[in-house]
């Protein structure tokens, strides 16, 4: 006669291999890692997140920006300007940044006569303003509530204009990017939202390979119907980081490709090129009322490049639609730069031409000898201050 | 119609296929895209790098 | 936002907040570069006075 099991003490009871209520690790831990349905759901989780892990992939940058190394980098556009100016950039501290800078121009239609800037940027908090002769201000804060999240916002004010207000937030997780902005956001009295709204995704696939996701909906009155758009976004990155290529696919119609590719340290190419697919109504010859739609494609292809070097910067684009455009900026001395910029449309047959200076100033006695090149051992200065 | 409109039409020759061609948005798909794989075969070329001076 | 209906359309809200709305404006739009100013002038140690911060020249 076998002795009976001693009924209180579970773990003789004999269990069948593969359908063992409780591993180990779920019956020591608490309600909801020995829930079977919970413990699923989070063993499920961690087992994509391991997965994920093991990918290696790194974050791919905002969508915003996406194609930042050709557009913003090599091409001129983001600086160019007509007429003459001078800038005076007075630095009153390093750490944390603080500049205050005089802007007079004449000649442009574009830049104000007179504008006043002033800056100031520690490590988790970006300010900017710019008010100019006309009262009209723009400003820039940006604050990083922690290491991944940074809350934007950008506001437009002028007298007797709509002011504009954008609000942003920025998530950057270890392989995407989370991005969700929008403009002039306000409630109409019937509880209907009314502006602008961007929400956008960008998700690493593979070490090189990110893909994204933008979606728009925009509502500028609340009587007129909303509108809605998805684009589609990708950014290829090589392996050694010297080339990348970017394409998107906006919800108004354009495409949008660049590629661009550092050559040596100082020197960076890039093109970019963009389809632009619209309606065009088609009138009655005769009578001149419209009859119907065609549809049309704009197109541009713009090859440019920036040479770099310890003090000059020179970029250089032509164009596709027989734009040839310069930018030169060198500094002459340390305190001083001068800009040089001119265009010419060779099949419109128009020219443009833009010189400025920019004296760089300084609020206190140790800063002044860093702009002479000293520091405060003597030692010559590698980067002068921006 | 009058006489008023349609009277100076003079007998078009009739349009090439690449003049057709030339007047529909194909072409200006067909020539920027040609001119995007152009640039970055320049820019990926040695011509490039010839480009870029050696200090 | 379609179940606060009474509470919106009230008019006195509704003046209170386009009322609020036009002060905020105004505060951001005099109140932005003397805020920057402000904050560069208390985190920079010689304490610039108000003319050096706002002249272009050098001040030492």
């Amino acid at each position: 006669m076998t002795t009976p099991v001693n009924i209180t003490d579970f773990s003789k009871i004999p269990t069948m291999p593969g359908v063992s209520p409780m591993t180990p690790e779920q019956s020591k831990g608490g309600f909801w890692s020995s829930n079977p349905i919970s413990s699923f759901c989070i063993d499920t989780y961690k087992s994509i997140h391991n997965k994920r892990q093991s990918l290696a992939l790194s974050n791919p940058g905002s969508v915003e920006n996406l194609n930042r190394e050709v557009s913003r980098d090599v091409f001129l556009t983001q600086y160019f300007f007509t007429g003459l100016r001078a800038d005076l950039n007075k630095a009153f501290s390093l750490n944390p940044a603080f500049q205050t800078s005089h802007t007079f121009s004449i000649g442009s239609n574009v830049l104000p006569n007179y504008a006043l800037s002033a800056l100031f940027a520690n490590d988790n908090m970006f300010i900017q303003g710019n008010v100019d002769n006309d009262l009209s201000l723009s400003g820039r804060l940006n604050y990083g509530l922690d290491k991944n999240n940074i809350f934007k916002m950008n506001v437009q004010l002028a007298q007797g204009q709509p002011s504009m207000c954008q609000l942003e937030q920025d998530y950057q997780g270890s392989d995407f990017s989370l991005n969700f902005k929008t403009l002039n956001p306000s409630l109409s009295s019937k509880g209907a939202f009314t502006g602008v709204a961007v929400g956008s995704l960008l998700q690493s696939v593979t070490p090189n390979l990110s893909l994204g996701l933008e979606v728009l909906y925009s509502r500028i009155q609340s009587s007129s119907p909303a509108d809605a758009g998805v684009s589609y976004l990708t950014r290829f990155v090589s392996s050694k980081q010297d080339w990348v290529f970017s394409g998107q696919m906006q919800a108004n119609g354009a495409l949008i490709a660049s590629f661009w590719r550092k050559v040596t340290p100082s020197v960076e190419a890039g093109i970019e090129t963009t389809l632009q697919a619209g309606m065009l109504p088609i009138t009655d010859p005769v009578v001149g009322t419209p009859i119907g739609i065609q549809p049309t494609i704009e197109g541009s292809t713009t090859l440019g490049a920036k040479y770099e070097y310890r003090t000059s910067v020179y970029r250089g684009s032509v164009d596709g639609n027989g734009r040839v455009a310069c930018f030169l900026e060198k500094k002459i001395l340390p305190t001083l730069s001068v800009l040089f910029c001119g265009e010419i449309d060779h099949f419109k047959s128009e020219s443009k031409l833009g010189c400025g200076l920019q004296f760089e100033t300084a609020g206190n006695e140790e800063l002044l000898m860093l702009q002479q090149g000293l520091d405060v051992n003597g030692n010559p200065l590698q980067m002068p201050p921006q | 119609m009058s006489g008023m409109f349609s009277a100076p039409k003079a007998p078009q020759p009739p349009k090439s296929a690449f003049q057709k061609f030339k007047e529909s948005p194909l072409y200006t798909i067909v020539l920027n895209g040609g001119f995007f794989v152009a640039g970055v075969a320049f820019i990926q070329s040695p011509l490039m790098d010839m480009m870029a001076p050696q200090l | 936002m379609s179940f606060l209906p009474s509470f919106i359309l009230s008019d006195e809200s509704k003046e209170r907040i386009s009322k609020i709305l036009s002060m905020s404006h105004t505060v951001v739009h005099y109140g932005w570069m003397p805020f920057i100013l402000y904050l560069g002038w208390a985190h920079t140690a010689n304490r610039p006075n108000i003319l050096n911060l706002l002249s272009p020249l050098p001040s030492i």
